[in-house]
């Protein structure tokens, strides 16, 4: 790829950058800074991507290191709030009986990859994230898509491993609930 | 299934399903949660279901 070509897939991937940024951060205008940090990084760098990787794979990295940057920093970009003691969470409790029984069964999903090789399964799973509440949604995405450590995360956000784990549940469980509603279990699929 | 000293609820494997992403689980869970997914397709489902989620968040953005 020649410089030029880079700088166009650059500003091709800003609005995807943007979406996930956004899903990570809940807040328009860090995450604006991040993305902009991670494209002028990214151009400055660019003599050292050597096309070993798909740009988009090496620009993706980029903006994680920058988010990390970000939460090492500290300051409130990394605001995540415990769930208050006892707090309840319908949409979870919903899903069970008293007795601990599944109230419908979950549905087959089939072959991962059919999924996953499928540009509009990352649109609905990007939406699913998006309805997640703010504090279940940056927490998950920092497990799963930035893939820090749970005992770190809780440490650095100052939360016991307990609240911390029933938190990761919640998201896990309500984001498995929309991607089969909205996905596996959609009729237009 | 209700729970007991052996026996797991569904509710419960599922929050140890979850807890296993995040860390190794102490080996009387492990079992307790090892037994239940032999005899319940449910949760067997939820625990490819919760892989596959990690699978595709290894890959967002890229």
């Amino acid at each position: 790829m020649d410089a030029a070509a880079i700088d166009r897939a650059l500003a091709e991937l800003r609005p995807g950058l943007l979406r996930i940024a956004r899903l990570q951060l809940r807040n328009d205008a860090w995450a604006e800074d991040v993305v902009s940090e991670t494209l002028i990084a990214a151009l400055e760098g660019r003599e050292r991507f050597g096309g070993q990787s798909q740009i988009k794979t090496w620009v993706v990295g980029i903006l994680k290191h920058k988010i990390i940057d970000h939460f090492r920093r500290g300051g409130r970009e990394v605001s995540v709030e415990g769930l208050a003691e006892d707090s309840g969470d319908d949409a979870v409790e919903a899903l069970f009986h008293a007795d601990g029984h599944r109230v419908s069964r979950p549905l087959e999903w089939g072959d991962p990859e059919a999924s996953l090789s499928q540009v509009q399964f990352f649109d609905v799973l990007q939406a699913c994230i998006d309805q997640l509440p703010d504090s279940l949604g940056r927490i998950f995405m920092m497990r799963e898509w930035l893939e820090i450590e749970t005992p770190e995360i809780c440490k650095e956000l100052g939360i016991s491993a307990t609240n911390c784990g029933v938190m990761m549940f919640r998201a896990r469980m309500r984001l498995r609930e929309c991607l089969e509603m909205n996905w596996f279990g959609a009729a237009s699929r | 299934m209700k729970n007991g000293w052996i026996r797991v609820s569904c509710n419960h494997a599922h929050e140890l399903l979850s807890e296993r992403m995040d860390k190794p689980l102490p080996r009387d869970r492990a079992w307790r949660l090892w037994l239940h997914l032999r005899f319940c397709d449910a949760c067997s489902r939820v625990e490819r279901q919760l892989e596959l989620m990690r699978s595709a968040m290894r890959r967002l953005g890229s």
